[in-house]
């Protein structure tokens, strides 16, 4: 009895995971981190600018929340009618309705002006101070999310993680010892990595829809 | 009879049934659940499901909403307040027993 509850909690722990949409998701996320540092790449002059970390930052958070609303779209249509609809405990206070509101719609609209301003004004950047401004090590980076990974692993426990783990570690020695570096090296590791969770997510997604075919009674006799 | 023996003779009888706790177990961990999941997570029937919700709701120890996803109905399950002293009061009532009957 104890075993049997044991074994339903660690299952809603772990029920988020069960359709691959993280994995998907933060795959989303180093994709659109690939095409930023790859624009930073072919524009040299854009990387040493200020405006471009704010860039960044708005490309990151905004490109984050619109994976994140186009993945619980997703769960509503694919996952919730399949295996079920679980809210999870919010601990300390949640930000009110409105201001959630106006930050999932408001960055996701200033991360595209913003991309399409620098698109437009792309000539006025020129190609000077390569790499200057941000300089990140891809190598060590990869190290660093094979970690955040092996953790992820071990907290939720998904063995699928470690593996993911393993395939970021050799991606990132293969960076370490090549010396490869800036802007281009990043966007490198970030669409390698995001091929990686692309696999793997793919794969669960695909397990999970053979294994939870849509019942024709999905709703409920309560 | 011992004051532990006691102790689990005066467990809450409305939560000591296996379906019934795997329910609040459930709900004890989340913010709210739907019949659905609720369903695949104890292996019942809709019927029995249906019955064992409605005695946690006459209880007070669940709330039970009915909203629409999209088109489609869902019954969201909520445990509340009442509802997690109690399963709370129960959990320790038996970590005790279990603690003391240890060999």
């Amino acid at each position: 009895m104890d075993n049997k509850i044991q074994e339903t909690q660690k299952r809603l722990f772990r029920y988020d995971y069960v359709d691959g949409t993280p994995d998907l998701a933060f795959g989303g996320l180093c994709l659109v981190v690939a095409i930023c540092f790859f624009i930073f790449a072919a524009f040299p002059g854009l990387s040493s600018s200020t405006f471009s970390a704010v860039i960044v930052w708005v490309v990151f958070g905004g490109g984050g929340l619109l994976i994140n609303w186009l993945s619980q779209r997703f769960k509503e249509q694919v996952t919730y009618p399949r295996t079920g609809y679980v809210a999870y405990r919010r601990e300390g206070r949640s930000i009110k309705r409105k201001t959630q509101l106006l930050i999932r719609i408001g960055i996701p609209i200033l991360t595209v002006i913003l991309l399409a301003l620098l698109f437009i004004n792309r000539s006025k950047f020129p190609a000077q101070s390569q790499d200057q401004a941000i300089y990140l090590n891809p190598g060590l980076m990869g190290f660093l999310f094979s970690g955040i990974f092996t953790i992820i692993g071990w907290k939720i426990p998904l063995p699928r993680y470690y593996l993911i783990a393993a395939a970021v570690f050799l991606i990132s020695i293969v960076f370490f010892i090549s010396e490869s570096g800036g802007n281009l090296g990043v966007a490198l590791l970030s669409g390698a990595m995001s091929l990686v969770l692309f696999a793997s997510g793919g794969l669960t997604l695909w397990k999970y829809l053979h294994r939870n075919p849509v019942s024709p009674e999905t709703t409920d006799e309560h | 009879m011992s004051t532990d023996l006691r102790a689990l003779a005066d467990v809450d009888r409305l939560i000591h049934e296996p379906s019934r706790t795997v329910i609040l177990a459930v709900l004890a961990a989340v913010e709210s659940a739907d019949f659905l999941y609720l369903q695949r997570e104890t292996g019942l029937t809709k019927g029995n499901l249906s019955v064992h919700l409605s005695k946690l709701e006459e209880a007070g120890y669940v709330s039970i909403e009915k909203t629409y996803r999209g088109k489609i109905p869902m019954t969201l399950c909520r445990m509340t307040k009442n509802g997690r002293q109690a399963f709370e009061t129960y959990r320790k009532q038996l970590k005790q027993f279990v603690d003391n009957t240890k060999e």
